[in-house]
C-alpha cells in the first residue's frame, strides 16, 4: 500500500500539474469569534478511551482536549497552570503542594475537588490499573488532601521531572465517582474537565467533540464542535484541505507536508521539530558491537545529513541523546566529532578492532513505514563503504515489538515517543537500574549512573543542564545507541483557522484557543 | 435441485467450522498479543503485576480451547464475541461495515460486467480491427494500473480540477440519503471497476472468439437468423459461463479485498476492519471478519453454480 516510488511519481505530478498560487494573505489581529465546527482530519483513530492505560497517540490527542492535567505545558515545554493555579516545591524537592482552582466542573456537572486529583494519581499508581504513567510518577509516596482545593504529594526522593510528568496526556485527572463505578473505556464514561466533551464516536470513521460550556477558562473554547475524520491516506487528506472539506489536519509524511507547502493555497503548514526521536538501538552484548571501537566506527561511517536529505526529503534534524526540540537540554551535536562523517577514521577503528575485512550484522525495523525503510537503505549504503554488510529485517509490528522487548537484534531502528523532560530520554535507558537498560544489553558507566541520579534530584535548572550535557557527551562517545535524527510534527490548517499554538509533543491542547474567521 | 441446495448448504457449514478452527489457531499463533501491541516498546517500563492485570482485563490468559469454546457459544448468541478495542459485539462491528463492502463489491462487479462484456464482445466481433486494438490496450492498462494509484489520482484530480472531494467520514446510508451515498461511492466504485472491466473484457473476448468459430453459430447464421440474435442468444449465452465464473470470484474477493481503496477514499468496509484487527491482535474481530468473508465466498459460489444451470440446461444438479 505504501509504495515509495508511486509517491514520488505522484508528488512530481502533483507539483507539476498545478499552478502555484500567490502566498499568504496578511491577517490583521482581530477578536476571537465564537461558534463553528472545526473539521479535523488525521490518518489514525483513537484506539481506546481509558486515559491512564491507552498510550496510543491518536487517543492521547483526544485526552488532551477532553481531560485536564494538574499543570499544562506551553509551547516551550514550560509548566503553566491548568487545574492547579499555583504550586510550591519544598526546598529538598520532596514535597509538592498544588493550589487548585475552585471553579472547575466535569462534563457531567460534578464539581472537581482535590478528591478527584488524589483518586486519579492513586489510580495511576495502583498496579492493578496497568497505567503507563506509573513508572514516571512512582516516586510519589503519599497523596494528602488538606482541603478541597489543596493537594500535597510527598515523594520518596526528590524528582525534578515530576512536574513535566504530571502534564502528560496519560496523567490526566478523571472523575472519581465515574471511575469508581465503571470502566473508563467508553464514550459515556469519558467525563473530563477539559475544553471539549466527547459526544459521539464511530471507530475508524468519525469522532465528535462538543464545547464544554462550563470550562474553567473564561470564554473558551471558541469552537462549538470539533469533528475528527479518519482518512488513512495522507495525500487524500491534502486533497481535502485543498477543497476546503478539511480545516485542520495532523500529518506525518514529509512528502504530504511538502505538497501542502508548495501547492495548497490558503493552507498554512506548521512544522514543529518533534520530541520523537530516531536512534539506532545497538545490542552491545553481541559481537562485534560489544567493541566500543566498532560502535564508534559506525558513528563515523554514518552521514546523518545525507540520510535526512535523501530518505526524509530534508525534513528532520540530527540529534544527540536528547532531541534538539528540547533546546535547553540538548547537546549541540554539530560540535561533536562523532557527528562528522570520517571514513578514514572509521576504517582505522575497524582495523584496530580486528575487523579490517568487515563483517555482517542485521537491522530490525517495522514494515509499512516508508521513511523508516528509506533510512535503513541509506544506512546500508553508507556502512557498505567501510565493509560493513547490513542485512535488512523488515518485520511486522507485533514481531518487531516481540524482538525489541527481548533485545533480540544486532541493530534496531524505530522512531520513538518522547517527553518534555531530559530524564525521560536518559535514565530509563542508561542508568544501570533503568527499566529499559536491557535494550542495549546492559551497557553501563559509573559516571553516567552518578550524573543521571544527580540530574533527577537537581532542582536548579542551570546545574541540571550541565549534568545532562556531560552525560550526553559520554553517551555519544560510548555509543550504546547511535542517535540519528528527529522528525517534525506537522499541523496543517486553513487560513480561516486562527489562534493555534503547535506543540513539539504533537499535542493539540491549544485547540481550546482556536476560532474560525469565516 | 432443492436436495442439491441443502447438500451444498451443509457443505458450507462444514467449511465454516473448518475455517473457524483454523483461524482461531492462527490468531493464537500470531506473535505478540493485544497487550503487547498496545504497550509497544514501553512494555518493560510496566511492572509484572501491571501487565498481568491488563492481560486478565482482556481475557488473554485463557487456553486455546477455552477461547474457542467461548467464541463458538457467542456465535450462537449472535454476538460473535466482543472487540477488545471497542468492547462492542463483533457482529455489531461487522454489520456496521458490511454495507460499505457489499456496495463497493456489487457496484464494481455490475459496472465491470457491463463495460467488460460490452467491450469484450465488440473486440471479438471486430477482431484485429482498430477498435479491437484500442480495447485490448484498455484491457492491458486497466489490469496494470494499481487501484491505489488510480484512486489517489482520482481524488487529486477531483480536488485540482473541480475543487471537490467526495464526502468522507461516516458511510452514508443508501436508503437514507441516496444522493449523498452516490457522491461518496461513485468514484471508488468506478476505480474498482476498471480492473474488473479489464479482466472481464479479456475473458469475454476469448470466450466469444471461441464460440464464434463453433459449428452451431455457423448453423444459426446459415438458418438466416439476424446477426444480433446470433450474437446475443447463441454466442453470448454460451460464452457467459467463464465470464460469470471470473466475475463471481472477483466479487467474492472484493468483499474483503478493497482495503487500499477504502483507505484512499476513507470508506470503512470490512477490509480495513480486518487489517486493523490483525494489526492490533483484536482476536474475536479477526475471527469474526474472516468467518464472514468465508461465508460470502461460499455463498457467492453457490449462487454462481445455480446460475450455471440457468445458462446451460445441460448442467444438472444431482
Amino acid at each position: 500500500m505504501q509504495i515509495k516510488g508511486l509517491r514520488i511519481i505522484f508528488l512530481t505530478l502533483f507539483l507539476s500539474v498545478v499552478l502555484t498560487f500567490a502566498g499568504f494573505s496578511v491577517n490583521a489581529e482581530s477578536e476571537p469569534i465564537h461558534g463553528g465546527t472545526l473539521e479535523l482530519a488525521r490518518v489514525d483513530d483513537a484506539t481506546e478511551l481509558d486515559p491512564h492505560t491507552t498510550t496510543a497517540h491518536p487517543s492521547r490527542r483526544i485526552f488532551e482536549l477532553v481531560y485536564s492535567n494538574l499543570i499544562g505545558l506551553d509551547a516551550d515545554m514550560q509548566p503553566v497552570p491548568e487545574l492547579a493555579e499555583s504550586w510550591d516545591i519544598s526546598e529538598e524537592g520532596d514535597e509538592y503542594t498544588f493550589y487548585l482552582r475552585d471553579d472547575v466542573y466535569f462534563h457531567n456537572g460534578d464539581h472537581m475537588t482535590s478528591e478527584d486529583i488524589a483518586y486519579s494519581i492513586e489510580r495511576i499508581l495502583d498496579e492493578e490499573t496497568g497505567a503507563a504513567a506509573r513508572s514516571h510518577i512512582a516516586d510519589i509516596e503519599n497523596v494528602l488532601t488538606p482541603d478541597d482545593y489543596t493537594i500535597v504529594f510527598e515523594l520518596k526522593s526528590p524528582n525534578a521531572s515530576m512536574l513535566l510528568h504530571l502534564a502528560d496526556a496519560n496523567a490526566v485527572i478523571v472523575n472519581k465517582a465515574v471511575a469508581e463505578a465503571d470502566s473508563l473505556n467508553s464514550v459515556e464514561n469519558t467525563v473530563g474537565t477539559g475544553p471539549f466533551q466527547l459526544s459521539e464516536w464511530y471507530p475508524d470513521e468519525e469522532m465528535t467533540l462538543i464545547r464544554h460550556a462550563d470550562f474553567y477558562e473564561e470564554d473558551k473554547p471558541y469552537l462549538d464542535e470539533i469533528r475528527f475524520t479518519v482518512i488513512p491516506e495522507e495525500f487524500s487528506i491534502v486533497a481535502g484541505l485543498r477543497t476546503g472539506q478539511t480545516d485542520f489536519a495532523l500529518l506525518n509524511l514529509p512528502t504530504a507536508a511538502l505538497a501542502i507547502e508548495e501547492q495548497t493555497p490558503n493552507v498554512t503548514l506548521s512544522s514543529e521539530l518533534s520530541l520523537r526521536w530516531t536512534p539506532l538501538f545497538v545490542n552491545t552484548e553481541r559481537e562485534p558491537l560489544d567493541d566500543i571501537r566498532v560502535r564508534q566506527a559506525i558513528n563515523y561511517a554514518i552521514n546523518r545529513e545525507e540520510m535526512i536529505a535523501s530518505a526524509m526529503l530534508g525534513e528532520a534534524e540530527p540529534i544527540g541523546p536528547i532531541p534538539s526540540s528540547l533546546t535547553f537540554w540538548a547537546y549541540d551535536v554539530s560540535q561533536s566529532p562523532f557527528y562528522q562523517q570520517d571514513i578514514d577514521r572509521a576504517e582505522e577503528l575497524l582495523r584496530e578492532a580486528g575487523y579490517e575485512d568487515g563483517f555482517t550484522i542485521s537491522i530490525n525495523f517495522m514494515s509499512g513505514y516508508e521513511e523508516v525503510l528509506s533510512q535503513v537503505q541509506v544506512l546500508q549504503n553508507q556502512l557498505e563503504k567501510v565493509n560493513i554488510n547490513l542485512e535488512l529485517n523488515s518485520l511486522e509490528r507485533g514481531i518487531y515489538i516481540d524482538r525489541w522487548v527481548d533485545a533480540d537484534f544486532d541493530l534496531s531502528l524505530s522512531t520513538n515517543a518522547g517527553a518534555a523532560d531530559p530524564d525521560f530520554y536518559l535514565f530509563r535507558y542508561f542508568h544501570s537500574e533503568g527499566s529499559l537498560a536491557f535494550i542495549h544489553g546492559h551497557w553501563s558507566n559509573d559516571r553516567v549512573d552518578t550524573l543521571l541520579e544527580e540530574g533527577r534530584r537537581e532542582v536548579d535548572e542551570e546545574l541540571r543542564q550541565e549534568i545532562y550535557l556531560e552525560a550526553q557527551e559520554i553517551l555519544i562517545e560510548e555509543a550504546p545507541f547511535i542517535w540519528l535524527n528527529a522528525p517534525y510534527e506537522y499541523f496543517a490548517f486553513a487560513d480561516h483557522v486562527k489562534g493555534f499554538t503547535p506543540l513539539p509533543t504533537g499535542g493539540i491542547n491549544y485547540l481550546k484557543d482556536v476560532w474560525l474567521d469565516n | 435441485m432443492s436436495a442439491y441446495i441443502i447438500r451444498r448448504i451443509i457443505l458450507i457449514l462444514f467449511a465454516l467450522v473448518g475455517v473457524s478452527i483454523i483461524i482461531s489457531l492462527l490468531t493464537m499463533a500470531l506473535p505478540a498479543d493485544y497487550v503487547d501491541i498496545m504497550l509497544g516498546t514501553e512494555q518493560r517500563t510496566l511492572t509484572e503485576t501491571q501487565i498481568q492485570s491488563l492481560r486478565s482485563l482482556y481475557d488473554l490468559d485463557d487456553s486455546w480451547f477455552e477461547r474457542y469454546r467461548r467464541w463458538i457459544v457467542s456465535i450462537f448468541q449472535g454476538t460473535m464475541g466482543h472487540s477488545l478495542r471497542t468492547g462492542r459485539p463483533v457482529s455489531t462491528e461487522i454489520l456496521m461495515r458490511l454495507p460499505v463492502s457489499l456496495e463497493l463489491a456489487l457496484g464494481a462487479t455490475i459496472i465491470g460486467l457491463v463495460i467488460g462484456v460490452l467491450l469484450g464482445v465488440l473486440s471479438a466481433i471486430y477482431r484485429e480491427g482498430l477498435s479491437d486494438f484500442v480495447i485490448r490496450i484498455f484491457g492491458l492498462t486497466g489490469l496494470s494500473i494499481p487501484p491505489f494509484w488510480l484512486g489517489l489520482m482520482v481524488i487529486l484530480g477531483l480536488a485540482l480540477f473541480f475543487n471537490w472531494t467526495p464526502p468522507r467520514g461516516r458511510a452514508i446510508n443508501i436508503l437514507a440519503d441516496p444522493i449523498g451515498n452516490f457522491k461518496q461511492f461513485i468514484f471508488p466504485v468506478l476505480v474498482l471497476s476498471v480492473a474488473m472491466a479489464a479482466a472481464l473484457m479479456r475473458i469475454s473476448r476469448s470466450a466469444m472468439l471461441e464460440v464464434l468459430q463453433s459449428d452451431y453459430v455457423r448453423t444459426a447464421r446459415s438458418k438466416g437468423l439476424t446477426e444480433r440474435v446470433v450474437l446475443i442468444k447463441h454466442c453470448l449465452k454460451n460464452a457467459f459461463i467463464p465470464i460469470l465464473t471470473l466475475a463471481s470470484m472477483q466479487m467474492a474477493y472484493l468483499i474483503g479485498g478493497t482495503v487500499v481503496i477504502e483507505s484512499v477514499f476513507s470508506l470503512n468496509g470490512i477490509g480495513i476492519l480486518l487489517l486493523n484487527a490483525v494489526n492490533t491482535r483484536d482476536y474475536a474481530l479477526v475471527q469474526g471478519v474472516v468467518l464472514v468473508i468465508t461465508f460470502f465466498f461460499a455463498f457467492i459460489n453457490l449462487i454462481t453454480d445455480l446460475i450455471y444451470g440457468f445458462l446451460d440446461p445441460r448442467i444438472r444438479y444431482e
